[in-house]
């Protein structure tokens, strides 16, 4: 009993050092640091080279582990945060995520991908105290974190820059008003923030003897619940957290096993932010701003005249022919589906209504299991398996959703990753129903009208008219009535709710047709793939499907399509450059969010000048609007309608 | 002019049909079931396996086992062979796309990889329809050669695996906590553990899945000792493996003995687990301190060329590319012919099993195996647990 206990407390110690870490950023510069799990990575390989590598002292590795990850601190916050001050925080959290990406995969590159032993020259040492088996480096690891926290707190209540900290962080205006270099200071906490993480990735790989560049990513989601479980931005609560959620899951882990751990982690978070929405030890959060807001003002989609629609349509069925397109570029094809129309659900809740979701993934695994044992285990035919696959997906997502309506700020988006984490890790738990980490094998292949659908260019045929369907579904949708009234609420909710709009049951449908979408496309890849098991579903996977949405535009439909096209295609392209095109992957998508926030396939107005000067050219236009697209034809439809409205 | 003009689309025309002439008789004498091409030429062979993501060292280890084969092919007379890596990240997407890449890419004989069973079973099917042979090197998996006749593989199944462990166990302790991968490899195996503990008697006090990515197995040791079980078995790969015997001394478990599978037999666990390994037991099917000149050679030259003792993975990927390079000699140099060649061949070359032959399955039949302790930060040979075995 009391030896769990203490397992939790070490385990949860590490937690409340990340924790402590992403809260003072929050408090800070209002962002969720999402590479701040890398840090401790790079702080631990650090740590690594200089004592078991290059045989130093311990000593020695941990300045130096400090050292660098307070130098990419500050760097992060030069590069990925502070060109974002002012604008969507959804900006600038892509950007950390895309920093994630970079930096897990350089760690990765430079220090090697394997797990090393981590000398830490300390003796072994261990005392039994009643049935307790204490060490040494138990006690070191509590002693700091205790001993760190405790300088933390001291600094900030007592040192004039502690205050500078607190101040800005209370009211960055305010602050800066009163003569507070509210830059400088966001430098600063950003690099104590992140000689925090790497510090902890010192002492936890101390504790655990062994450590490997890609344990930073579970260790990252992990803070953020901590922080989050203790509300956002308070100094006590990342601790208390951090503490809580350490104990709560080695007591769970010991009663239930090792795979309730992220259903603990994230069925807490859940439940502490549908009972208490600002944290245990958070104030009520003032600000009210959904976290995309002012993103969207900045464009709008580029329109697609009809021929234009067609052209596109024919370009995409050609790999349905046999033959025409080698296996290799179909294969690609249908990848590029399968993430499009779950990107396309990011549409319909994000450029609709407004809402971030970073847990789309769990809304995949729903519609995936579902069409995967409705179709191995009571024989259904694929397409009612589809729709069944999707109602349940949109029912589960909503009923997950509603209480999270009170939630404002950070926490709405939060509570999406938790939502999604938290239902691929019942995937996990619940063996008999999903086959636990086994997952599901041999999947049938669809079969559509009696017709089993077998080949590549079949596979991809099938994908290509549910791409088109559901595109038709979304763009229908955001002409219509209740597109209008999305787009209201996302673009101000106070606004909105004072002309009379009932805010949450409009969001609630949005998750709803998110969910739906999702769920089909969680079965089309069931259906394509014929295995899934719980670790494809990883947060991971959630954050791609919010990067291509961003990317193509979350405005547009069609963007969604195009983000696709460039993210699966594009990984496909830089799989030339083997082992560093992630690296090279997030380095691009940091410069696309930095300088192109809205999308690709939105028009800014050099585009729209360039084309004006064109048509003008052309002697003046042929008619202007190109025509609807309400033909049942549907296609990739130009959403012109959505210019009608956003205009 | 004008008749140069008009007459260019049927020089096109003659031009094109000259060249499909061609094409067709080189293709005439190509299928006439000629021996593989002279010396210099190079065979190639396709990767799929995880260079980045979770199982990176894996793929790292591969790529050192092939690094070996490859030298020592080259510089032989014969056909040189090269080895397209590609990443597959551990993920089955990017395993059928890569499939789907080596299946068109008609340079590609044979395929090895992917890592994990549950991966490489996703790309099975793409490799079986289109008659590309799949060496699943380190595929485990009981039912991973069912997909069809192109699919193979020299790997131990977690049957076979999961019995000699357990039979392992039961020669030295009466109960048993079980510590088992939460993969469909893991499971499996745990799964013939269980059946066979049965059938010896041993009582499983204890079990818990545990997943690749955790780092903290405090609380479920803790539960083990709890359970009062006199001995530890662990269906876990080294990294795993090496913190858990770290973490179970600290929690008062150090001195049960403990029982790990196969690819645990590897120095990365010596150095992950450090003191904490000693008495650890394992099994193998390939051991480097073995007797046979052939073993130690192999060995040698692995240590010269990398520095480290080759592990299981290494020494599976070294024998898959000799293997495949070996099918291609006895072949006609087509895919389906290299297929035939390892179907029918007998005494394939191996340093791991000896020559030997597929059976029916595309399997290995009841290899041997040695069992293995660590004793002063070494692996030596042991007869402690071999009355059952």
């Amino acid at each position: 009993m009391l030896d769990i206990l203490l397992a939790g407390l070490i385990n949860g110690n590490a937690y409340a050092l990340v924790a402590l870490g992403l809260s003072l950023v929050i408090g800070v510069a209002n962002v969720v640091n999402f590479a701040h799990g890398s840090l401790f990575a790079v702080g631990a390989m650090v740590g690594w080279f200089v004592t078991s590598d290059l045989g130093l002292p311990l000593g020695v590795g941990v300045a130096a582990a400090v050292v660098v990850t307070a130098a990419l601190g500050w760097l992060i916050n030069r590069v990925a945060v502070r060109p974002f001050a002012g604008k969507a925080p959804i900006a600038a959290v892509l950007s950390t995520i895309a920093v994630m990406i970079v930096l897990d995969n350089l760690t990765q590159r430079v220090f090697g991908p394997q797990t090393r032993r981590f000398d830490t020259g300390l003796p072994g040492t261990t005392w039994q105290v009643g049935g307790l088996t204490v060490g040494l480096v138990d006690v070191i690891i509590l002693v700091t974190g205790v001993v760190l926290m405790t300088v933390l707190a001291l600094f900030l209540a007592r040192t004039s820059l502690g205050r500078a900290i607190r101040a800005t962080s209370q009211d960055r205006e305010a602050a800066a008003q009163m003569g507070v270099p509210v830059d400088r200071v966001q430098s600063v906490a950003f690099m104590i923030a992140s000689a925090l993480g790497g510090l902890a990735g010192v002492l936890v790989a101390a504790y655990f003897t062994t450590i490997a560049p890609t344990q930073g990513f579970a260790v990252g989601l992990a803070g953020i619940a901590a922080a989050t479980l203790g509300g956002l931005g308070s100094l006590p609560g990342a601790v208390l957290g951090g503490l809580l959620l350490g104990v709560l899951e080695a007591f769970g882990v010991a009663r239930w096993g090792d795979s309730v751990r992220q259903l603990i982690t994230f069925g807490v978070l859940l439940l502490v932010l549908w009972v208490r929405p600002s944290g245990l030890l958070g104030r009520a959060s003032i600000r009210r701003e959904p976290l995309t807001g002012t993103f969207f003002a900045q464009g709008r989609p580029i329109r697609m005249r009809r021929w234009q629609v067609a052209v596109l349509v024919v370009l995409g069925a050609l790999p349905v022919l046999p033959g025409l397109v080698d296996g290799y570029a179909v294969q690609v094809g249908t990848q590029v589906i399968a993430f499009a129309i779950v990107a396309l659900s990011l549409v319909v809740v994000g450029g609709a209504a407004g809402q971030l979701s970073l847990g789309q993934a769990g809304s995949v695994a729903v519609g995936a299991y579902t069409a995967a044992l409705l179709t191995k285990e009571l024989g259904w035919s694929f397409v009612p398996a589809m729709l069944a696959a999707g109602l349940v997906s949109a029912v589960v997502v909503t009923v997950l959703a509603a209480p999270g309506w009170r939630l404002s700020g950070h926490y709405p988006a939060i509570a999406t990753l938790a939502s999604g984490a938290a239902l691929v890790a019942l995937a996990l738990v619940w063996t008999p129903l999903t086959g636990g980490g086994s997952g599901i094998a041999a999947i049938p292949l669809p079969s559509v009208l009696g017709v089993e659908l077998m080949t590549g260019p079949q596979l991809y045929g099938l994908g290509l008219a549910l791409l088109l369907l559901v595109l038709l579904l979304v763009h229908r949708l955001l002409g219509s009535h209740l597109g209008r009234t999305w787009r209201a609420v996302r673009d101000d909710e106070v606004a909105a709710r004072a002309a009379g709009v009932a805010t949450p049951q409009y969001k609630s449908l949005a998750f709803g047709v998110g969910g739906f979408v999702a769920g089909v496309g969680g079965a089309y890849w069931a259906a394509q793939y014929g295995y899934i098991d719980p670790q494809i579903f990883s947060p991971n996977l959630s954050f791609q499907f919010v990067i291509i949405a961003v990317l193509g535009s979350m405005l547009s439909p069609f963007g969604a399509v195009v983000g696709s096209v460039i993210m699966v295609g594009g990984l496909e392209v830089l799989r030339a450059a083997a082992e560093t095109r992630l690296v090279v992957y997030g380095l691009v998508l940091l410069l696309l969010i930095r300088f192109r926030p809205q999308g690709l396939w939105v028009e800014t107005g050099l585009v729209a000048r360039v084309r004006g000067a064109v048509s003008r050219r052309r002697a003046g236009g042929e008619g202007g609007d190109g025509g609807g697209t309400d033909g049942p034809a549907g296609g990739p439809p130009a959403p012109e309608r959505v210019k009608e409205t956003v205009a | 002019m004008k008749r140069a003009t008009r007459s260019l689309p049927a020089a096109v025309l003659a031009a094109a049909t000259l060249v499909l002439a061609s094409c067709a008789s080189d293709a005439g004498s190509d299928g006439g079931g000629s021996a593989p091409a002279g010396a210099a030429e190079t065979v190639t062979f396709g990767v799929s396996g995880p260079l980045t993501g979770d199982q990176a060292q894996y793929g790292e280890d591969w790529q050192r086992g092939f690094d070996l084969a490859m030298e020592e092919i080259n510089a032989g007379d014969g056909p040189d062979v090269a080895v397209d890596f590609q990443d597959s990240q551990g993920e089955a997407s990017q395993a059928t796309s890569i499939a789907q890449r080596f299946v068109s890419d008609e340079d590609v004989l044979a395929v090895m990889g992917d890592f994990s069973s549950a991966t490489s079973m996703v790309a099975s099917p793409i490799y079986q329809r289109s008659g590309l042979l799949q060496l699943g090197i380190t595929n485990s998996h009981p039912e991973f050669t069912d997909t069809g006749d192109f699919v193979f593989s020299p790997s131990i199944t977690q049957e076979v695996e999961g019995r000699v462990l357990q039979d392992g166990v039961a020669a030295t302790a009466g109960s048993v906590a079980v510590f088992y991968l939460n993969t469909d490899w893991g499971n499996a195996a745990f799964e013939v553990f269980a059946d066979q503990a049965e059938a010896n008697g041993t009582d499983i006090v204890y079990s818990t899945p545990v997943e690749e990515s955790s780092t903290d197995f405090r609380p479920q040791l803790v539960s083990a000792r709890d359970s009062g079980a006199e001995s530890l078995a662990f269906l876990t790969y080294y990294n795993t493996t090496a913190l858990l015997v770290q973490q179970a001394a600290g929690a008062g478990l150090g001195d049960t003995p403990k029982i790990a599978v196969g690819s645990n037999y590897s120095s990365e666990f010596l150095d992950l687990a450090g003191d904490a390994a000693t008495g650890t037991f394992v099994e193998t099917a390939f051991f480097p301190g073995s007797s046979d000149p052939e073993v130690q050679r192999f060995v040698a030259a692995f240590e010269e060329r990398h520095g480290v003792q080759p592990n299981q993975f290494a020494a599976f990927a070294y024998d898959g590319l000799k293997q495949l390079y070996w099918a291609y000699g006895e072949s006609d140099g087509t895919r389906e012919g290299l297929r035939d060649a390892l179907r029918d061949g007998e005494d394939i070359p191996s340093v791991i099993f000896g020559p030997f032959s597929y059976n029916a399955d595309r399997r290995i039949d009841d290899p041997t195996f040695t069992w293995l302790e660590v004793q002063d930060g070494a692996f030596v040979e042991t007869d402690a647990l071999a009355v059952a075995g």
